[in-house]
């Protein structure tokens, strides 16, 4: 639990003062959330095939070979 | 389009892969989600923040700043920005489209990414034990002008 707080915090100190705004103001607060929310439907739609590509990618391309075509960097990001 | 794109070959290769080798599949998947958890704090802040950001910040505000009419000024702000910043790509893209939505001209986001990706004044001390000083400056000012040629590229390619 502390962890995860510790993980998230950057996240959860925006969601606080998101809500502290829906307090203040109602209206802004309401399209403050609905911003974030659209935020997150699209990038979380388009993200998860993209993992699992990766992970793919990961586990039957050995890693000496995608960093022969691809460069430290990737294999690197894939990888960690 | 290109979601649909992914969520297929991801299916597809993922079924594919399942009928070669079960446990290499499974890996695989955990691989996928560790990496995806371990982006995910970060993810999840930037996601937020650009919320705030479309809500506070207006149109006027960005095109103001960094808009396609204010030039070599924007663009100069903007390399500044991203010279010092230190925001990983995949979470940079996601900000610089809303910055795009919200009027921001096409160059001087350019610019923005181009700086960010590759000059880096907050790793420079690190880069320079690496690889020392000569390089370091080298390597960074020759970075930074070479955005400025990039985005000017972009711009005459994409037209604002």
């Amino acid at each position: 639990m502390k962890k995860f707080l510790w993980t998230y915090r950057f996240f959860l100190l925006i969601l606080l003062f998101d809500l502290v705004v829906l307090y203040l103001n109602y209206d802004t607060g309401k399209t403050l959330f609905a911003y974030t929310y659209v935020n997150f439907k699209e990038m979380l739609g388009i993200i998860p095939p993209i993992f699992i590509l990766l992970g793919l990618l990961d586990t039957w391309v050995p890693r000496e070979t995608v960093m022969r075509y691809m460069g430290k960097r990737l294999a690197g990001w894939v990888l960690h | 389009m290109f979601t649909t794109f992914t969520y297929i070959l991801a299916f597809a290769a993922l079924i594919y892969s399942f009928t070669k080798d079960k446990q290499k599949t499974i890996v695989a998947l955990r691989k996928a989600s560790k990496a995806f958890l371990g982006l995910l704090p970060d993810f999840a802040a930037i996601l937020a923040l650009v919320g705030v950001l479309l809500t506070f910040v207006s149109p006027q505000f960005v095109a103001k700043f960094v808009g396609a009419q204010t030039g070599f000024l924007g663009m100069l702000l903007s390399s500044l920005v991203g010279s010092v910043t230190l925001i990983p790509g995949f979470i940079a893209f996601p900000l610089v489209k809303s910055l795009l939505d919200r009027g921001a001209g096409i160059i001087q986001m350019a610019v923005f990414v181009s700086t960010l990706m590759m000059v880096g004044v907050v790793t420079a001390p690190l880069e320079i034990r690496f690889l020392g000083k000569k390089e370091t400056i080298l390597r960074n000012g020759l970075s930074y002008l070479y955005s400025f040629i990039v985005a000017l590229i972009i711009g005459w390619v994409v037209g604002t």
